[in-house]
C-alpha cells in the first residue's frame, strides 16, 4: 500500500492539496486524536479534565501539552493493542516539547497489527539541514510541538503482523519515515530488508537516500548529462552519488565553503566550485539544488545551461524574494519542485511503489560497493544527548550525524509494557539516591586536640565525637570555662596551656577554631610541635600569614588543611562527581549570591553569645567582613567544582559607617578559559532571603543553593538530559563530621587531606586580591599558579 | 521574440503534458493559446494540470502557481518581469512537485520532467 508511507495528510489550502499544510510537519498526537474518532466536545472535556489533574498534581502548565500527548499516545498504544489482540510496548524517542528544548520521552506503541512490523532500531539518522531548520523554528519547519523529529532509521524486526511473511522477526531492515525512537510499530511497506554487506548506520540513511532519489528521478533521464549540485549537505552529497550511480556525465559540486571539496571529489564530482566562482560556467544540463536557501535558485539558474532543469529539492526555507523569472524564460529552465510529500501525491497516481524502488536502489548499491556513504553516515551521538546534538547542529558545528541508540541500556530501549499500566503523568525524572556519597569508615582513630572553644569549637568538637574514625581527647581555651564545658561534653582533657595541649602523646592533629588572625601563627605553632593541622578558614588574615604557616608544616613533615567545609555537603559532594563526569564541559559562568541578617550581638558574641569578643569587628583581627568570613566558602566551592584557578577581580565593598569591615560586597571575576563569575554578599540583607550559587558550563548547570539540583545534555548515569535532577534530597548534611572523617582518613594513610594547603592559599590571594581591587578601584589580576 | 515563435513553443510545451489547461492573461497571445488549446482547456471553475501565464505580471505568475493542480505545470509564456518576482517556491512550488517553465522561443523540447 503506497498510501502506507503516509497515513495522515493535511489540507493545504482549503483542502484543495493533499500535501502537507504549509510549514507544518505531520504531527503524532493531534493526528492519532482523529484516529482515534473522539468527538471534539469528548476531547475538549478530556483535555480540561487532564489539565486540572496535572495542576493538581503539581506539574508545570509549560509540561501539560507533553503530558497531554504521551497520555494520547498511551491511550491510542492500548486501542491498538486491544484491536490487534496484541501487547504494548515501550521504548524510549526523541520529543522536542517547547522550542530549544530536546530530550528523550517514554513511547509506547502496539505490538503489530496486519501489514505492520515492529522494529527495534538501532541507528537513525539525523538529517542536518532540516532537523537544525526545526530546532531553529526556520521558516517552512515549523512543527506543531511537542513534535517527534525523526525520519530513517535501521534496526531489527522484533515481530511481525498477519499478512507479513517476507520480514520474519530478526531480519534487519531500514526503515523509511523512522523517528528518532528506540522502538517503532510502522507498516511494513515502510521497511527494506538491509542486504548483506550494509552496515546498520548506513543503511539507516534510507530516507534520506528515498529524498535524494526522488530529487534526480524529477530531474529525469540523466544519462551522460552534465549534473550540477548545489549544497554538499548530506542530501546534496547523496544526490551527487545517486546521480552519478546513474551515470550522470559530468557533476559539478558547488557549495558555501570548500568544507565538502574532498567528499565531494571522493564521491565522483569532477569539479567543485563555491558561491564565488563564475557559476555561468558550469552549464549544466540538470541542477539539483540542495541548499534549502530561498534564494539559491538564483545561483541555480546561473549554472544551469539554456533548455536545463532545476530541481529543488532542499526545501526553501523562506519566500523567494529573487526568483529570476526573466532569465528562467530566457534560458528556456524548467524549475522542477521535488518535496517528498508529492512523490506519494505521484505514487497514487501511477502504479509501483517508488519508495521501495528507491530504497532497494540505494541499499542495492552500497552492498555492490556502487556507492560509498561512509562519510555521510557522520558522528555515532548517544540519543540521550540529543539537547547537544540539536544546540550543535544550530551551530553548524556537525555536518552529518546519527543515533546510535544501541548505547542505551537494552531494558530502557525496548521492554513489555502491560496493557493495564497507568499513564506517566509526571515529566520528572528520579532524583539522585544519596547513598552515593558515603564514606569510608576506618578501624584506627585519629586523635585530635581543639584549640578554640567557642561557636565554631563546639561543632568541630560534636564533628570529632561523631565521626568514625576521628577521637577528641583534649581542648584548650583561653576562656578555661569553654574548654571545660567541651570536655564535659566528649569526655576528654583539659589543657591549661597551649604547649600542654600540643602534645604528640596525647593528640596527632589540631584542629585550630580561633580569631582569624590567630590561625596562622597557631598552626605554625602546632605544625612545628609535630601536629598536623586543620584550621577553620580562612587559613589566615592575609597571604604572608598563609604563607608562613604552609612553609612551617612543610618543613615540618606535617599536613596543613582548612575547613571548608561546603565541599563536604552531600549535594556539593554528588556534583562534584557529577562534574567529574562531565556534566557541565568546560565551564563558562558562576554566580554566587551569600545573605545573612546578622544580628548586632553577633559583632560582639558570635552567633550564640557562648564567647564573648569584638573580634569579628576589626581588620586586624578578623581580616575583613563579609568577604573573608562568608565568601571565602564560595570561592573554594568554584574552585573546586570547576576545576579553575579564579584569575582576576574587581569589586566594590560598602562599610556601615564607624564600622571597620565591610558588610556588602560585589565582585566582578575572570576564571581560567574565559568562564565568569559574579560574587556578591552582604552580612545586613533584612530577612536573609535564600542564598544562590550556580555554576555553569557548555553542557550543563548545577545549582547548589537553594534546592540543589543539576541540569545537563549529556547522559550521564544518574540524570536525565535536558532535565533538572535534584541532588541527594532530603540527605542529611553531615558536612562537618565528613570533613573529619576525610581528613582523618588521610593522616591516618598517610595521604594529603582533600583540602591542600594550596587550595587555602589561592582562597587567600584571591580575598587579598579582591580587597586591593576594591581598594584601588582597579581590577586585579592575580598571579598563576598558586595552587600547589 | 515574435508572438508566433512564442505561441508555437508554449503549444509545444503543453503537448507534451497531460490533463486540461487553463490560459492566464487576456491578450491576443492568450486569445490564440485558448484557439489552439480548446479540446483540452479546462472547464470554467475546474483544475487544470497546465497553466500558461501569458501576462508576465508578478501577481498573475503568483497566481497561476497557486491555481495549478498539485504535481501540475506552468508555462511562463508572458513577457519578462522587468525586476526578479518574490515567490514562495516552498509552498507553491516544491511541496506541490509543481514544474514551471520558461518558454524560449524556438526551443520546442524542453527536456523531460
Amino acid at each position: 500500500m503506497l498510501i502506507g508511507h503516509f497515513p495522515r495528510v493535511y489540507s493545504a489550502r482549503g483542502g484543495r492539496t493533499e500535501l502537507h499544510a504549509k510549514g507544518r510537519t505531520p504531527n503524532a498526537g493531534s493526528a492519532r486524536s482523529k484516529e482515534l474518532m473522539i468527538p471534539p466536545r469528548a476531547r475538549g472535556a478530556i483535555a480540561s479534565g487532564l489539565g486540572w489533574a496535572l495542576t493538581a498534581r503539581g506539574i508545570d502548565p509549560a509540561e501539560h501539552e507533553l503530558v497531554r500527548a504521551e497520555t494520547i499516545d498511551w491511550a491510542w498504544a492500548r486501542a491498538r493493542a486491544l484491536r490487534h489482540h496484541g501487547h504494548v510496548i515501550a521504548g524510549l524517542g526523541v520529543m522536542i516539547p517547547r522550542p530549544g528544548r530536546a530530550e528523550l520521552r517514554p513511547v509506547e506503541l502496539a505490538s503489530p497489527g496486519p501489514d505492520q512490523v515492529t522494529v527495534e532500531i538501532l541507528a537513525s539518522s539525523v538529517s542536518p539541514g532540516t532537523e537544525r531548520a526545526q530546532w531553529l523554528r526556520l521558516p517552512n519547519a515549523q512543527p506543531r510541538l511537542p513534535f517527534a523529529p525523526g525520519y530513517s532509521g535501521a534496526g531489527i524486526v522484533l515481530a511481525s503482523g498477519s499478512g507479513v511473511s517476507d520480514r520474519p522477526p530478526g531480519t534487519v531492515v531500514a526503515v523509511a519515515r523512522a523517528r528518532h525512537a528506540s522502538v517503532a510499530t510502522v507498516p511494513a511497506s515502510w521497511t527494506t530488508p538491509v542486504p548483506d554487506g550494509v552496515e546498520i548506520h548506513d543503511a539507516a540513511l534510507v530516507y534520506l537516500a528515498i529524498i535524494a532519489g526522488y530529487g534526480v528521478d524529477r530531474a529525469g533521464p540523466i544519462n551522460g548529462e552534465s549534473v550540477c549540485i548545489l549544497g554538499a549537505g548530506a542530501i546534496g552529497l547523496l544526490a551527487l552519488r545517486v546521480a552519478v550511480l546513474r551515470g550522470a556525465g559530468g557533476a559539478t559540486v558547488v557549495a558555501a565553503t570548500r568544507r565538502a571539496e574532498p567528499d565531494a571529489l571522493a564521491a565522483g564530482a569532477v569539479r567543485f566550485a563555491t558561491l564565488d566562482d563564475q557559476l555561468e560556467e558550469i552549464r549544466a544540463q540538470v541542477v539539483i539544488d540542495a541548499t534549502g536557501n530561498p534564494e539559491s535558485v538564483a545561483a541555480a539558474t546561473a549554472a544551469a545551461r539554456p533548455g536545463g532543469r532545476i530541481v529543488l529539492l532542499g526545501s526553501p526555507r523562506g519566500v523567494t524574494r529573487g526568483t529570476p523569472i526573466a532569465e528562467i524564460q530566457r534560458k528556456g529552465l524548467t524549475i522542477v519542485g521535488a518535496h517528498i510529500s508529492s512523490l506519494a501525491v505521484a505514487a497514487r497516481r501511477d502504479s509501483g511503489d517508488p519508495f521501495a524502488r528507491l530504497a532497494e536502489e540505494f541499499l542495492a548499491a552500497i552492498a555492490a560497493h556502487g556507492i560509498d556513504v561512509a562519510s555521510l553516515r557522520g558522528e555515532a551521538c548517544d540519543p540521550r544527548e540529543i539537547g547537544l546534538l540539536y544546540r550543535r547542529l544550530a551551530r553548524q558545528e556537525v555536518r552529518a550525524a546519527y543515533l546510535d541508540w544501541s548505547v542505551v541500556p537494552r531494558g530502557d530501549r525496548v521492554r513489555r509494557r502491560a496493557a493495564l499500566s497507568l499513564p506517566r503523568l509526571s515529566p520528572r525524572p528520579h532524583g539522585l539516591p544519596a547513598s552515593a556519597v558515603r564514606t569510608r569508615a576506618v578501624s584506627r582513630r585519629l586523635r585530635f586536640a581543639l584549640i578554640g572553644c567557642g561557636d565554631i569549637g563546639v561543632s568541630n568538637a560534636r564533628a570529632i565525637a561523631a565521626s568514625a574514625n576521628g577521637e577528641l581527647t583534649i581542648s584548650h581555651d583561653q576562656v578555661r570555662g569553654l574548654a571545660d564545658s567541651v570536655a564535659a561534653a566528649h569526655g576528654c582533657a583539659v589543657a591549661d596551656s597551649l604547649s600542654d595541649a600540643l602534645n604528640r602523646e596525647i593528640a596527632d592533629a589540631v584542629l585550630i577554631a580561633v580569631p582569624h588572625h590567630l590561625h596562622a601563627p597557631l598552626a605554625a605553632q602546632a605544625a612545628a610541635a609535630g601536629l598536623h593541622v586543620l584550621v577553620e578558614k580562612p587559613l589566615a588574615i592575609d597571604v604572608a600569614g598563609a604563607r608562613q604557616a604552609i612553609n612551617v608544616a612543610a618543613s615540618s613533615g606535617v599536613q596543613l588543611s582548612v575547613c571548608f567545609i561546603y565541599r563536604y555537603d552531600p549535594a556539593v559532594r554528588l556534583a562534584a562527581r557529577l562534574l567529574e563526569a562531565g556534566a557541565l564541559g568546560a565551564i563558562r559562568g558562576a554566580n554566587v549570591l551569600f545573605h545573612a541578617d546578622k544580628p548586632a550581638s553577633y559583632w560582639v558574641g558570635g552567633f550564640s553569645g557562648r564567647a564573648t569578643s569584638t573580634w569579628r569587628s576589626y581588620r586586624s583581627t578578623a581580616g575583613g567582613g563579609v568577604l573573608i568570613m562568608n565568601l571565602s566558602h564560595y570561592v573554594d566551592m568554584i574552585r573546586h567544582l570547576a576545576k579553575v584557578e579564579l584569575r582576576s577581580v574587581a569589586g566594590a565593598a560598602r562599610t556601615e559607617s564607624g564600622a571597620e569591615v565591610e558588610e556588602s560586597v560585589a565582585l566582578a571575576v575572570t576564571l581560567d578559559g574565559g568562564a565568569v563569575a559574579s560574587l556578591s554578599a552582604s552580612a545586613a540583607t533584612r530577612g536573609a532571603p535564600a542564598n544562590r550559587f550556580e555554576l555553569w558550563g557548555e553542557h550543563g548547570t548545577v545549582r547548589l543553593e537553594p534546592d540543589p539540583a543539576i541540569y545537563t545534555e549529556r547522559a550521564i548515569p544518574g540524570l536525565v538530559p535536558g532535565r533538572w535532577t535534584p541532588l541527594a534530597p532530603g540527605a542529611p548534611d553531615h558536612s562537618r563530621r565528613t570533613l573529619i572523617e576525610r581528613f582523618a582518613d588521610a593522616i591516618l594513610a598517610g595521604s594529603t587531606p582533600d583540602v591542600t594547603p594550596g587550595d587555602g592559599l589561592a582562597v587567600q590571594e584571591f580575598i587579598a586580591a579582591a580587597y586591593r581591587a576594591i581598594e584601588t578601584g582597579t581590577p586585579t589580576t592575580l598571579e598563576c599558579g598558586l595552587a600547589a | 521574440v515574435s508572438r508566433e515563435d512564442l505561441l508555437d513553443a508554449a503549444i509545444a510545451i503543453v503537448s507534451e503534458e497531460r490533463g486540461a489547461v487553463a490560459v492566464a492573461g487576456e491578450g491576443t497571445l492568450a486569445r490564440d493559446l485558448r484557439e489552439r488549446l480548446r479540446p483540452r482547456l479546462a472547464d470554467p471553475g475546474a483544475g487544470a494540470s497546465v497553466v500558461i501565464e501569458t501576462t508576465g505580471e508578478p501577481e498573475q505568475i503568483a497566481r497561476a502557481l497557486t491555481s495549478v493542480e498539485d504535481l501540475g505545470v506552468i508555462v511562463l509564456a508572458g513577457p519578462p518581469p522587468a525586476e526578479p518576482v518574490a515567490l514562495d517556491l516552498y509552498g507553491d512550488l516544491h511541496v506541490r512537485g509543481l514544474r514551471m517553465i520558461g518558454v524560449r522561443a524556438g526551443v520546442a523540447k524542453l527536456g523531460p520532467g
